[in-house]
């Protein structure tokens, strides 16, 4: 099956009128700044899947630039984290992971190259399935998860129904906001406006932002992920920076409210606490990791069993993965067009950084649709 | 059809995927999904949900129920994505991913 162009094209246009008069609204806004260009960044990797597939830079003004910043969870798991998954799977563990995270690099193996040597990865598509695997067998499956808040929620969702006594956690769960923060305070990043993520501010509720906002003096619009959703939340951002509102606005109410979901984030919560980490490429993040708690001991992979990472990182890395350029790109201050490995020696098949590795990642996403997607409007 | 092929193996992080409460037992639901069934759980959604409501699902998981009248576009989305995609659309691919999260219905 191929996509259907034309498919696409009515996707775009559904509402083809909303979508001339968001877009001409953008220009608007764009062409009255007396400042340009203005940049505003989302992120959400699902977020650039759509701006990538539907086009919607092409229909961007001059001066107006849309960046993705740390939006792909797979892409910040630092190589350390990757290190302790390869060094149990080498041990003889059982390792349950989602999909991205097996090409994912570590210090000097991924967990595919772990496989190759015999350990046991197994892919899973949810934490369900990683339980159900521990649930037919008498040894230790160890559910290697990653992923956002919206994510970890099912993570702490499966801990608190009961697994069983041979299944644990290693957590490369990861928290977005402090990671707004971090580039927000990023001395070279000037980011006029932030588009948060739908999903994960069903969850977290919109009110988390509104502190953020004014702290920053940048408005955050949380947008949902239907390309007329990101024009219209883009338009929002100019309007509120034109009237210099720094405060937060609802662009996805019929998902997102001030409170989000409490019983998520009660359970999120009781399970995991926010811990200062390593992000890749990008440095350590205060609060930006999740980690178990300690009533949680039992079911924590890092605690109960001993993980020696030490032959994983004695090697220097490779003379090619000094090279990639993916923690600027995550902070949104290079695009992957200007990494000079990008669609040459770093390519879906054979990734030399972590954002040709996930489907969330900035660099997979533009080579997966066409190399620059549509890029009319910037600068 | 979720695809359990190796190049399908990319789980978006933060998709998620509507479909349509058809049946409910204890902390499990039967969803329908443009036409396929299949069963989620609520362990983590936050509002009381009923059959014919409309929930918003992540990895196996119903996060949000999401009011009928405003799920109509979101849905037509989807289904077009669903029937759409190949192997190379990430969005597509994300999205079967989604589905694969889910456990299949036995009814």
């Amino acid at each position: 099956m191929t996509a259907d162009p034309g498919g696409v094209a009515e996707l775009k246009f559904r509402d083809p009128g909303r979508a001339r008069e968001l877009t001409m609204a953008l220009a608007r806004l764009a062409e009255s700044r007396e400042r340009a260009p203005v940049t505003l960044m989302h992120v959400c990797g699902t977020h650039e899947q759509a701006i990538a597939r539907f086009g919607l830079r092409s229909s961007l003004p001059p001066g107006l630039r849309v960046i993705m910043g740390p939006g792909c969870p797979v892409c910040v798991t630092d190589f350390g984290e990757v290190d302790e998954g390869v060094a149990l799977a080498l041990q003889g563990v059982r390792i349950a992971t989602y999909g991205d995270m097996v090409k994912l690099p570590g210090s000097s193996k991924s967990l595919a190259d772990a496989q190759t040597e015999g350990a046991r990865v197994e892919v899973v598509y949810s934490a369900t399935q990683a339980v159900e695997l521990a649930r037919a067998t008498e040894e230790p499956v160890v559910f290697f998860a990653s992923g956002f808040e919206t994510t970890a929620v099912t993570t702490a969702a499966i801990l608190l129904a009961g697994p069983p006594a041979n299944f644990s956690v290693l957590s490369a769960h990861k928290y977005v906001p402090p990671a707004m923060e971090a580039v927000a305070g990023l001395p070279d990043t000037r980011v006029d406006g932030f588009l948060a993520a739908g999903h994960a501010a069903v969850i977290t509720g919109y009110g988390l932002f509104e502190d953020f906002a004014r702290r920053h003096r940048t408005p955050v619009v949380v947008a949902g992920f239907e390309p007329l959703d990101i024009l219209a939340g883009l338009v929002k951002l100019l309007e509120m920076i034109r009237d210099r509102e720094y405060g937060v606005a609802n662009g996805y109410p019929r998902c997102v409210t001030r409170a989000g979901n409490l019983r998520a984030q009660e359970s999120l919560w009781k399970v995991f606490e926010a811990a200062d980490g390593p992000w890749r490429g990008i440095g350590v993040i205060p609060d930006g990791n999740l980690q178990l708690r300690k009533e949680w001991a039992a079911l924590d992979a890092r605690r109960r069993f001993r993980i020696d990472v030490s032959g994983l990182q004695q090697t220097e890395r490779s003379e090619l993965s000094r090279r990639c350029l993916c923690g600027k790109i995550m902070v949104g201050l290079v695009e992957p067009t200007q990494c000079p490995l990008f669609g040459r020696e770093c390519v879906p098949d054979s990734p030399v950084g972590a954002c040709m590795v996930s489907s969330e990642g900035t660099c997979k996403i533009w080579y997966q649709y066409g190399g620059r997607p549509d890029l009319g409007g910037t600068p | 059809m979720p695809c359990l092929r190796p190049t399908c193996y990319d789980l978006g992080m933060c998709l998620g995927i509507p479909g349509k409460v058809i049946g409910i037992d204890g902390l499990e639901a039967t969803v329908d999904f443009f036409g396929v069934r299949r069963q989620v759980r609520l362990d983590v959604v936050d509002e009381p949900v009923a059959l014919g409501d409309y929930v918003l699902n992540h990895v196996g998981f119903a996060i949000r129920r999401i009011p009928e009248s405003e799920v109509a576009e979101t849905l037509k989305l989807f289904a077009e994505l669903a029937a759409a995609g190949d192997d190379q659309d990430l969005l597509a691919a994300d999205l079967r991913a989604e589905l694969a999260a889910t456990r299949k219905s036995e009814k």
